[in-house]
């Protein structure tokens, strides 16, 4: 045998193990919980010390959570990226600017938790709120929203905006109205991924909204929400032994969540890529 | 009616320490097909995008003299407004990711038209001044990528005539384009110069022989030779010209 084919072997075990093993991990994750999943456990609120009921409040809180931080990031991070890319010229102060996004992405979310305690719940007076948790959720997931459609803009071809500008339209009409388009669905992808990566997240919201255990939901941006990886966070750390709250059940609600979001992401992508074919 | 279409005076372009156009002082005949010819990297493109200000779009890009559009200075309009006089063809086919109706209505609607008849009509006229009209007409929601370059190269010219300019500047517009399509084209620049100024930059000699009332001949920046093209190819006044025709270089 040649060395060429003992690489690719070694190649090949090396990644089919990898695969295997996440895909083993998340299905044994998912099918575990499964038995746990109801119409009774999606939509009813935990008793008995949340060792019975369901999750209905960490569901709505998960919502509330990333519609906030959406909201945020979305405005924020596409107008970010259109100066980027559209406006700005290309200068050290630009590389820099896109240079600090890109570390800022690779901050570990605890830090933004912390970020977000001190400046939202503290400093603006929001509390241990939806909006404070939210809003840091937000602001994590802002460096990837920019550097996405960031890439998303630059990837539109010069001359759709040189056509636009020789019709006679200014540069705002140009970017609103043929850039933005273009890259619409590329932009979608990063905000579908951006969804998947900040609903799993814990710290950041731990310290800044995070409920424990309420009775009712939040009236307003102001209370605190449950969610679904603090109420997994709270099932798995603070219960004794002895105790054993339905833990399963949520772990498998917020897999098939996330696994569905990226699997979304999967198909689009196929479908651009198709797109770019023609 | 005016005869002077853009009245040219010592202009100068300079990218960066590049003299780009050096002094080039003419008078381009309205309602005429004037083609600019010149071995590459002669300042043909550049002098082009002059005339609708495209270059401005470079950072290092500046300019000293004056066009006159209908006696008007360019130079210093707004090029929004001047952009709406002089249209643009693009080397490479480069309609928009939408529909075919969405490509032509989308200078008028950016110049404020809202009427949906309107609009209609100016789709309708355009693709027709563009001979497009009877290929695309039962299909004009269909998206513009899906047609032949040559379709789409037409596609294009009826975009840029939508807002009806004066000028319509042709940048090598068919050499991206099979025979047959280039033809198509070719044709269609005649029709046009009745109602419209076209000035065409192009790599092939033939093409501007054919198809152009006058000749502009650029070498390093210098506009070496400016006359109707009959009079060009029978008696070239500068060596260099006749060098160039003779395919010495190009």
């Amino acid at each position: 045998m040649n060395v060429d084919a003992i690489v690719k072997i070694i190649f090949a075990i090396v990644s089919y193990a990898l695969i295997g093993l996440i895909l083993a991990l998340i299905g044994f994750l998912i099918i575990n919980g499964l038995d746990d999943i109801s119409w009774e456990f999606l939509t009813t609120f935990p008793s008995n010390s949340m060792t019975e009921g369901g999750v209905w409040p960490a569901i709505v809180g998960t919502v509330y959570f990333v519609t906030v931080a959406l909201l945020f990031s979305i405005p924020v991070g596409i107008l970010a990226a259109i100066y980027l890319s559209e406006y700005s010229k290309d200068t050290a102060f630009r590389r820099l600017i896109l240079a600090a996004n890109n570390i800022l992405s690779g901050i570990p979310s605890v830090v933004f938790g912390l970020f977000g305690l001190s400046l939202f719940s503290i400093t603006f007076g929001f509390g241990t709120s939806v909006l404070a948790g939210g809003l840091t959720l937000g602001i994590m997931s802002l460096p990837y929203i920019i550097s996405n459609t960031h890439e998303s803009l630059i990837a539109v071809p010069e001359s759709y905006r040189e056509a636009s500008l020789a019709l006679g339209a200014n540069k705002a009409e140009t970017t609103f109205r043929i850039v933005l388009p273009a890259s619409f669905s590329r932009i979608l992808t990063g905000v579908i991924i951006a969804t998947g990566r900040i609903i799993g997240e814990t710290a950041p919201i731990l310290f800044t909204g995070a409920a424990f255990y309420i009775t009712r939901n939040p009236a307003g941006p102001f209370e605190p929400a449950m969610a679904l990886p603090t109420h997994i966070f709270v099932l798995s750390a603070v219960y004794p032994d002895n105790v054993t709250p339905k833990l399963e059940g949520s772990i498998s609600l917020l897999l098939i969540i996330v696994v569905v979001l990226f699997l979304l992401v999967a198909i689009r992508r196929k479908k651009e890529m198709k797109k770019l074919e023609v | 009616m005016e005869d002077t279409i853009f009245a040219i005076d010592k202009l100068n372009v300079f990218y960066g320490e590049k003299h780009a156009l050096k002094d080039v002082t003419c008078k381009i005949s309205r309602r005429k097909v004037t083609a600019v010819v010149g071995p590459s990297g002669c300042g043909k493109s550049t002098f082009l995008r002059t005339l609708n200000r495209m270059n401005d779009l470079i950072a290092s890009y500046r300019h000293t003299g004056s066009i006159k559009l209908l006696g008007k200075e360019t130079l210093t309009l707004d090029p929004v407004t001047l952009r709406k006089q002089v249209g643009m063809v693009f080397q490479k086919p480069n309609p928009f990711p939408k529909s075919i109706q969405d490509n032509v209505t989308y200078g008028p609607r950016v110049h404020g038209v809202k009427n949906r008849q309107r609009l209609k009509e100016i789709t309708e006229r355009s693709l027709k001044q563009a001979a497009l009209w009877d290929e695309v007409k039962d299909e004009l929601k269909k998206n513009a990528l899906n047609l032949s370059g040559g379709q789409q190269q037409r596609l294009c010219i009826a975009r840029a005539l939508s807002v009806e300019p004066e000028v319509l500047l042709l940048d090598e517009p068919t050499s991206a384009l099979d025979p047959i399509a280039t033809q198509k084209i070719e044709k269609l620049i005649e029709e046009l110069s009745e109602r419209y100024t076209i000035i065409i930059v192009t790599h092939n000699l033939q093409q501007a022989l054919r198809i152009s009332d006058y000749l502009m001949f650029f070498y390093v920046g210098e506009l070496v030779e400016f006359d109707a093209t009959e009079k060009i190819t029978t008696n070239p006044s500068d060596p260099r010209t006749s060098d160039y025709l003779r395919g010495i270089f190009s």
